[in-house]
This record gives C-alpha cells, structure tokens and sequence, in this order.
C-alpha cells in the first residue's frame, strides 16, 4: 500500500519553523491591539471591508503561514512508511475529524450566534490540529511497544 | 487492513434521509425569509449606535433554533454518508478511502486560502459558514467518484 500526496519528510522542518514564526506573531498582535478582539465580531467585521489594507493583508499572511504549517507537519512522510503507518494516519485522519464534528455541535448548542462566529474560526485549524496531536500520540504508543518488544525477539 | 471508525453500511440511507430533510428546511427558510436568515441574523446584532430591540431578540432566539437544527442535520447526514461502511470492505477500498481523505483536506485548505487572499471584512463569514461543511462534502463526492471509477474498471474487466 503506497502513500500519496504526502510531503517530503524534512518538510517537516519547514513545517515547526512557520508554526513557530505564526505563534510569536499573533501574541504581539495581541498586545499591541489590546481589546480589539474584545469587540462584537460584527463590528469587527464591518470595520474594515475593503480589500488590500493593511488588515487583510496581514490575516492572510498570517493565515498561509500556520496553515503550511500545520499542513506541512501533518502531512509530511514518516522516516519509515509502511502498511501500519498508513493505517494510522487514516485511523487518526477519520478520528480527528469526528472529534471535530463532536466538539462542533456541542459548542453549536451552547453557544449563542455571535459567538459562535468565534467558534467557526478556529473550527478551521482544530482539523489539523487534531489529527498531528492524535497521530503523533499513535506514532509514540507504536515506538514505545516497538522498543519493547525487541529484547523478546 | 481492517477498518475502524466506520458506520454500518445501511446508516447511509439514513444519512442521505438527514440531507434530504436539511435541504428541505432550508429551502423553506429562504421562502419564508426571502432576505437570507444568515444575513439577517449578523443585522440584528446591535452596532454601535443602535439599542437591542425586544423584538430582535426574539428573532435571534428562533433564529438560534434553526440554526442548531440545521447544523445538527447536515453535520449527522454528510457524517453518516462520508463514514458508512461499503458493501465488500478491503484494502483497496481502505487506501482509497484514505486518499480521498487527504485529498479533500487540501482541497478545502487550497480554497480557502484563494478565499483569505481575495475575501476580507463581512463577506468572509459566508465563506466560515461553508467551511464546516466543504471538507466532508468533497470527501464524499471524490471517494464516490472513485468507487464508480474501480466498478466500472471491474465489470469491464470481468
């Protein structure tokens, strides 16, 4: 069973290097625009609606780089690809995205509508998110009964 | 290759059914609020210089309830339809499965980052809305795709 549409390993790399720009970015965004975020959404929203200034640019920015990154990171090949690993990324892929729907509907009952604008947005990174934490924790279980198992053989 | 996670194969029907009835209610609602009730709900938010009227918050409690309807409907549908079991489930039906997966989560990022690049301000919320769906949506129609593709393939053969 061959992988497709995966990156190259050490794109993993790439990967942890924009995810690691992306956060430092986005907290001083945050203190230096001290309760923008507080605002309703709406207005928010409503405030700047051209395209090309200096907002938008910067959202997009900031939007390709986490998602290279998360996309980079959770689509890179392992060192080893085989069968098993396969396996678990779709195990993990199908998981993660039923624990997305799950956490969505729960925060789609209790939450009122202007929140839940919030809610949408990070609904587009917690995919991601999900499957790299979740494989990761599969990858590391498997090593760990790997590494057990070699004194027995 | 066994397959985990995966609904049994009659739960489709009821998926489609869960579809079905959420287009249904939503083409109803666009009869009854010609306006669009998405865009009417971001109006009734109180901008700065306007006080919330009592009436606007009724509309925005039924407003809610819809929206949960809705949203409950399509995600269980498009779940049950994309994660239903086939018929006869092996390996090749596995890896396609696993690739129409990632194939749809590129897809769906690659929209939306066309999206971020020439959407900004108010109108970027439609394309949120959308985004919830969009991964589960592609994902069905590229696997069904393929199915039919490996089908055809098998009966020309045999």
């Amino acid at each position: 069973m061959k992988s497709r549409f995966l990156f190259p390993h050490q794109s993993r790399i790439i990967g942890y290097v924009c995810i690691f720009a992306y956060l430092p970015i986005m907290v001083i965004k945050k203190l230096l625009h001290h309760g923008y975020n507080n605002q309703n959404p709406s207005i928010k929203f409503a405030d700047a609606s051209g395209l090309l200034n200096s907002e938008h640019i910067f959202t997009a920015i900031a939007s390709i780089l986490i998602l290279t990154g998360l996309l980079f990171i959770a689509f890179s090949k392992e060192k080893v690809e085989d069968e098993q690993i396969s396996q678990l990324r779709l195990d993990s892929l199908q998981w993660a995205i039923y624990f997305n729907y799950f956490v969505l509907i729960c925060t789609a009952l209790f939450t009122s509508n202007m929140n839940f604008c919030d809610i949408i947005v990070i609904n587009l990174w917690t995919p991601l998110i999900f499957f790299i934490v979740r494989f990761r924790w599969v990858i590391f279980r498997f090593n760990r009964l790997a590494k057990n198992e070699i004194p027995l053989a | 290759m066994k397959s985990r996670f995966l609904f049994p194969h009659k739960w489709r029907l009821i998926g489609y059914l869960c579809f079905a009835a959420d287009l249904i209610f939503a083409i109803v609602l666009t009869v009854l609020h010609p306006e669009g009730y998405a865009a009417t709900d971001l109006r009734q938010v109180p901008g700065p210089g306007m006080k919330p009227h009592h009436d606007i918050c009724i509309g925005v409690t039924e407003m809610r309830w819809h929206n949960d309807i809705t949203i409950l409907l399509i995600i269980f549908g498009l779940l049950l339809v994309a994660f239903s079991k086939e018929k006869i489930e092996d390996e090749q039906i596995s890896q396609l499965r696993l690739d129409s997966l990632q194939w749809a989560v590129y897809l769906n990022y690659g929209l939306f980052i066309i999206c971020v690049l020439f959407i900004y301000g108010i109108h970027f919320i439609p394309v949120l809305i959308f985004n919830i769906i969009t991964p589960l949506i592609f994902f069905i129609i590229r696997f069904r795709w393929k199915i039919y593709q490996l089908n055809r393939l098998l009966s020309r053969e045999g």
